[in-house]
């Protein structure tokens, strides 16, 4: 009782902190040679407006050393926070989109439960080849200030401001472009009460792999232990490494089976490109 | 199946059934109605990093557990792999005055329960949205204000990003 009437004197004397961020769809743009053109919505479903900033630059996902996620490219930020692009000469010799594709408006002002468009713009060099071609897309939404409070005013207020990026990808198609995944190196483990599974997933073709990893746990008997299903995206190499909640087994001889396809719940159909499914497997012991 | 493909199939039902009744009647005009369902990613600050009252000379820290820690609300695509990074202030600033912030942590959970939730160092960690597309982020840190700390209004940013 104590506690609550001490959180409410706190809420009394503390104005909140109204949400502030922006919906931003699709999560991943898709743009071909024959439209120039990609669309990305922003949506704010709050009651103040949003400052929003847009950039881009060249990245691609990959792994790091212990499978977890990373961005090949990531901005950096300088002393005073403000984000830090790669250098253009960055993307030398990679497929990059970054110098060709603009957004518009770079900056605008989203009015609350109001929807605004960035509008993306390709340029493509002439003579480029026949590929897919990658940049990111950074929407930065500046929120509100903390409200300064205090009940005893002891001279010193603090505000912080709250912001936050969201980085998507945009891939340009132009001409015949394919796609697949290789999979290698397959291994997996029980640690504790979770599976963990790491494959080796190379990209084939000329396109990036969106697809679906799947994965099934059974016993010696057949019967289904444990599933899971992780959306990826293979630009060249990954070896990302999945958990997955398994409970209590008891010890003996599983079977992971590991299927990479190109399902994506997420995605129009028609931006997935088409490409065999994959199948491994790899015998898991839990002593 | 796809949420896009089956507004499509609905409208085609529908269009289907209109034709049927235009059929037996005269002066019906159909249209075909489509919707596409796009599934958006939003990151929003569901909470500020509040430290209330600072007083000259004392340290004061908001861990990620408290109730005043920043909470950022992340809503996405079911399972999806992100990258989260947080970009941190060295010092809040007023005017020419700075007043040092530091020790920042960070944690994350696909619960709204921070005391539950894993930490994460601030330049970057992988993890999965939950099986319903839902992330919650917190951070804390502290101020070290001087004994001698001018008064003033400090301010700074807290960023965070998230990668798809």
């Amino acid at each position: 009782m104590i506690r609550r009437s001490w959180l409410v004197v706190l809420g009394a004397v503390a104005a909140p902190l109204a949400a502030q961020g922006v919906m931003v769809a699709p999560h991943a743009v898709f743009m071909n040679s024959r439209s120039n053109s990609g669309v990305v919505t922003l949506y704010n479903p709050n009651t103040e407006a949003a400052e929003v900033t847009i950039a881009t630059f060249f990245g691609y996902p990959e792994t790091d050393s212990l499978g977890g996620l990373r961005l090949h490219g990531m901005p950096t930020s300088d002393s005073a926070g403000r984000m830090v692009l790669p250098p253009a000469a960055a993307d030398s010799g990679q497929p990059s989109a970054a110098r060709w594709v603009q957004a518009f408006p770079r900056r605008l002002t989203v009015a609350p439960r109001e929807r605004q468009t960035i509008r993306l713009l390709a340029s493509p060099p002439p003579g480029l080849p026949d590929g897919e071609y990658w940049l990111r897309l950074v929407i930065a939404v500046k929120g509100g200030v903390v409200p300064v409070t205090g009940v005893a005013d002891t001279g010193i207020k603090i505000g912080l401001t709250l912001e936050v990026r969201t980085i998507i990808g945009v891939n340009y198609r132009k001409g015949p472009v394919r796609t697949g995944v290789a999979v290698t190196r397959l291994r997996a483990a029980v640690v504790g009460d979770s599976l963990e599974v790491r494959p080796r997933l190379e990209r084939q073709g000329n396109a990036a792999f969106i697809g679906t990893v799947r994965g099934t746990l059974v016993d010696s008997a057949g019967r289904e232990r444990a599933r899971f299903a992780f959306p990826i995206g293979v630009y060249y190499v990954m070896e990302p490494r999945y958990v997955a909640p398994v409970g209590v087994l008891p010890a003996g001889r599983y079977w992971l089976k590991l299927t990479v396809d190109t399902d994506r719940e997420d995605l129009e159909p028609a931006v997935v490109l088409p490409a065999a499914v994959v199948r491994d497997s790899v015998a898991v012991r839990v002593p | 199946m796809n949420t896009a493909s089956k507004l499509t199939l609905a409208a085609l039902a529908l269009t289907v059934l209109a034709t049927a009744a235009a059929q037996a009647q005269v002066n019906n005009a159909n249209i075909t109605a489509t919707a596409t369902v796009q599934q958006p990613i939003n990151v929003s600050t569901g909470q500020s990093l509040n430290f209330g009252n600072v007083f000259p000379g004392v340290a004061k820290t908001i861990a990620t557990t408290d109730a005043t820690a920043g909470r950022w609300d992340v809503t996405g695509q079911a399972s999806t792999l992100v990258n989260l990074s947080l970009t941190l202030p060295i010092n809040l600033q007023s005017g020419l005055n700075l007043l040092p912030i530091a020790n920042f942590t960070g944690s994350y959970n696909t619960a709204n329960n921070a005391a539950a939730a894993t930490p994460f160092p601030v330049a970057g960690a992988s993890t999965s949205l939950s099986g319903t597309g839902a992330l919650f982020v917190w951070v804390g840190g502290q101020v070290n204000p001087a004994s001698n700390q001018p008064a003033g209004v400090y301010t700074a940013s807290v960023t965070l990003t998230v990668t798809y």
